[in-house]
């Protein structure tokens, strides 16, 4: 398992690697560079050429990149060119929000999608299975930005519950911050929980005809052991696989919801540091949201391993 | 009688100014929240141009003059001013015990360091420590595009400033200090001098709201500024002003009331917003422009009956005000904008008449064998710009000719459009005008960011005639001269006026409306 481990982290490198560079070489390749976007209108060369070797701008795309990797390596993300900050301490203040975000958003999808889809594939083809279909087929079909507003329309603007947009750190009251994560965090959570929910009722309805099942039910044990105990965690196997892939997509996720919510989460920071071209923030963006999506495949795979004990890894 | 004449005399009177004023006084404190849609690089206004920096530049600062809602010179920091010397001499007296927001003296002194700085007379600290590296380097201030003319500041006594200038442009400072795009907004010579990098982060200047935090891509959070020179304003405690990229959110956040303003409404939101209660919709005469520029010195723009067939007859301006801009504002072809003092409306004279424009493209080479194909370089900062582009497009093919459509993010539209001028036509809202020679800078060959590409030297001629000439009277027949010019040489494409809508909870008084020209908050108050 270790040596699995170890293996898959070493993999991680030459993965970011491979990203970074993708990324770093397109960006240089879009008109404009955040010199032009720092100086705006009044840009001229002289002092454009002169931010451009302060920050190492001037240097041929490899030797910038090569530098870049140099400086991450002994734990140097490098200065934002527009504010001059550092990005790693930015994007630790975001990470955290997003992270809020899209945990809270796995979360809201679990505790929708389990209970609907084992209902659903127990009663198949009664009301309850249904309307939990019906519901995941609506989560799935709304994008993002629509779903948000449509909450926004109903939970801020007709019963005036929760605030349409912003954000406000713990320390303003727990209240105060929950009520401005609730929309989004929900916003986020539907889409997934319609994925999800559909993919345990198939998962269900698959582990539930199998023959321990039925044996289980022979010799009398309750139902709801049966499918706490034998078929759930049976079921859960693909549904974890997903999870993890979709982990993934909630990084870019946030990058919508966090814009519709004024969120100053790593999604808001990114298409911002895009926008602005300012290539070390975007670099950084890119390299925290690639870890966390290869990092979150890591634990899923290993989580297989706890769920199924058959499975092994090694060498 | 006389009695009953008397008392009814006395409660008008009573009700006129008692009873009324009493309720209509402004009330001290609370905090005015804004949503705004643009995020800026760096909040030092000194080197920056647009219209979110601009904002941020005048609600946290104070320059020598201003305008009123009817875009008059007032006084702001000047209380009063004297010109002299045909205009070659320009005395400001200015109100006293004012200080910056760092606490430093607002006095005759700061304000030639400040006439000295963007001249280059006076060099910051900074920039001579950055020159030892590199003695190239220069100060380029947004101000000097029209103050260069300004030649020698003095300090007569300690509330007393004289500036002296060129005979050329002498005419453009006091409008240029009071609306211009580029109004002077007085920093801190203290701060200025120590750190160009802090002031990004931290401007001080000596408005009426101090800046306390900025968290980029955020927030911005001002504070009422105790030194103000005003000593009875502002009213506010504090303003927050929050980035909101996004439209829909900024319209729901101010029908909730989690803030009191959105400073620029999108048109399409503006039905909406009407229908809302408790908000207020503040507009007027289009003080900027829609416009289509083409660069008059690339490939077919070059020819005049190509410009004419697609500038004046080829675009049905109507429909586009009618659908796109949702029938706010009126059909424009000339620089200045329909709300600016100076503007001359020829409209009149460039009806939508394809058969007009295709003889004259035909004239220049261009037809069914041939047709003129170009590109339409839009940003994608606002929606409306793909429609008229559609609707453009449209048009343009019932002519015959072939225009793609390429939609960019706002730094390449900068990069392609004001700095390489690669573009064939794109879609601008043009920055506020006062009058003609206040966006001058976009065609005046002698500055740098002529985008317009107009090169014209009868045209420059124009320029420096209206920047020369003190009588106003005269300068405004100078402007309908320039306007005519460029219009009858059709180098400026105009297309409508833009009109800028701002939306306002109800509880906020004091507002005055006046484009984009002045952001001023120091007369606001909440009656909540």
């Amino acid at each position: 398992m270790r040596t699995y481990i170890a293996r898959r982290l070493l993999l991680l490198i030459p993965t970011l690697l491979g990203i970074t560079v993708i990324v770093f070489f397109s960006m240089q390749a879009i008109p404009g560079d955040p010199v032009e976007v720092y100086l705006g209108s009044f840009y001229d060369e002289v002092t454009a050429q002169s931010i451009r070797a302060e920050y190492g701008l001037d240097q041929p795309v490899v030797v910038q990149y090569v530098r870049w990797v140099g400086r991450l390596v002994q734990g140097n993300w490098g200065k934002e060119v527009l504010s001059g900050d550092s990005v790693l301490s930015r994007i630790s203040d975001r990470i955290l929000v997003s992270g809020e975000l899209i945990i809270g958003a796995m979360i809201v999808a679990l505790l929708i999608a389990i209970p609907a889809g084992i209902v659903s594939a127990t009663r198949p083809y009664t009301a309850s299975d249904y309307t939990a279909m019906t519901g995941a087929m609506i989560g799935v079909s709304i994008p993002e930005f629509f779903g948000g507003i449509l909450l926004v329309l109903f939970f801020s603007l007709l019963l005036g519950w929760l605030p349409v947009q912003g954000y406000q750190p713990w320390s303003a009251g727990i209240w105060v911050h929950l009520s401005h994560m609730l929309l989004p965090i929900f916003t986020l959570g539907f889409t997934r929980a319609g994925i999800l929910t559909r993919l345990v009722r198939s998962s269900m309805l698959e582990v539930i005809s199998q023959d321990y099942i039925t044996t289980a039910r022979a010799k009398g044990v309750s139902e709801i052991f049966i499918i706490c105990r034998h078929a759930l965690k049976n079921a859960l196997i693909p549904v974890v696989t997903v999870m993890g892939l979709q982990v993934g997509f909630l990084v870019g996720g946030t990058i919508v919801v966090e814009t519709v919510f004024s969120i100053p989460g790593l999604g808001q920071y990114g298409i911002s540091a895009i926008a602005s071209r300012d290539y070390p923030a975007v670099m950084g963006f890119i390299l925290i949201s690639s870890t966390v999506f290869v990092l979150t495949n890591l634990i899923v795979d290993l989580t297989y391993a706890v769920l199924n004990p058959r499975i092994r890894y090694g060498s | 009688m006389k009695r009953l004449v008397a008392a009814i005399a006395c409660m008008v009177f009573l009700l006129a100014f008692g009873v009324f004023s009493e309720s209509e006084a402004a009330k001290r404190g609370g905090t005015l929240k804004i949503g705004i849609e643009g995020n800026v690089a760096h909040l030092d206004g000194t080197t920056a141009l647009g219209t979110i920096i601009k904002f941020y530049r005048e609600t946290m600062g104070a320059g020598l003059l201003t305008l009123d809602e009817n875009y008059k010179i007032v006084p702001d920091l000047a209380k009063r001013w004297e010109v002299s010397n045909n205009g070659r001499t320009i005395t400001f007296y200015l109100h006293e015990g004012g200080t910056f927001h760092d606490g430093t003296p607002l006095d005759a002194a700061a304000v030639k360091w400040n006439f000295d700085l963007f001249s280059g007379r006076v060099v910051p600290d900074w920039l001579k420590k950055a020159r030892e590296k590199n003695p190239k380097l220069k100060f380029n201030s947004s101000y000097k595009l029209y103050l260069y003319q300004v030649t020698k500041a003095e300090v007569v006594d300690k509330y007393t400033v004289r500036i002296h200038q060129s005979d050329e442009g002498k005419a453009q400072t006091l409008p240029a200090l009071a609306g211009y795009f580029t109004r002077l907004v007085l920093v801190s010579p203290t701060a200025y001098n120590r750190s160009v990098v802090d002031f990004r982060k931290h401007p001080i200047y000596a408005g009426p709201f101090k800046m306390v935090d900025y968290k980029p891509r955020r927030h911005v959070i001002m504070e009422r500024h105790s030194g103000y020179f005003m000593k009875n304003r502002p009213y506010l405690d504090r303003i927050e002003v929050y980035y909101m990229p996004d439209a829909t959110q900024r319209l729901n956040a101010l029908r909730t009331g989690q803030i009191d303003v959105i400073l620029n409404v999108p048109k399409g939101l503006v039905k909406t917003l009407k229908r809302t209660k408790g908000v207020d919709i503040y507009t007027g005469k289009a003080g900027t422009t829609f416009a289509f520029p083409v660069n008059n010195q690339r490939g077919p723009w070059k020819d005049i009956r190509v410009r004419r067939a697609m500038i004046c007859y080829g675009v049905n301006r109507k429909l586009i005000v009618k659908t796109a801009l949702r029938g706010l504002t009126v059909p424009w072809v000339t620089f200045s904008a329909p709300g600016s003092p100076d503007a001359i409306d020829l409209s009149a004279e460039c009806p939508f008449d394809p058969a007009k424009a295709k003889q004259l493209l035909a004239a220049a080479g261009f037809g069914p064998s041939k047709p003129l194909k170009f590109v339409m370089t839009i940003n994608n900062t606002d929606p409306t710009f793909v429609e008229i582009a559609q609707i453009m497009k449209t048009t343009y093919a019932g002519l015959g000719a072939q225009m793609d459509i390429r939609v960019v993010d706002r730094a390449t539209w900068v990069n392609i459009f004001v700095r390489k001028r690669v573009v064939d036509m794109t879609l601008q809202d043009t920055v506020p005008v006062l009058d003609t020679n206040s966006n001058s800078h976009t065609f005046y060959s002698k500055t740098f960011l002529d985008y317009y590409m107009m090169k014209d030297k009868k045209l420059d001629a124009i320029v420096d005639k209206w920047r020369a000439t003190m009588d106003s009277a005269k300068r405004r027949e100078i402007s309908h001269q320039m306007q005519r010019y460029m219009f009858d040489n059709m180098y400026f494409a105009a297309l409508a006026g833009s009109p800028y809508i701002q939306a306002v909870r109800s509880h906020v008084k004091g507002w005055v409306f006046r484009n984009k020209m002045v952001f001023d908050f120091k007369d606001t108050w909440l009656d909540k």
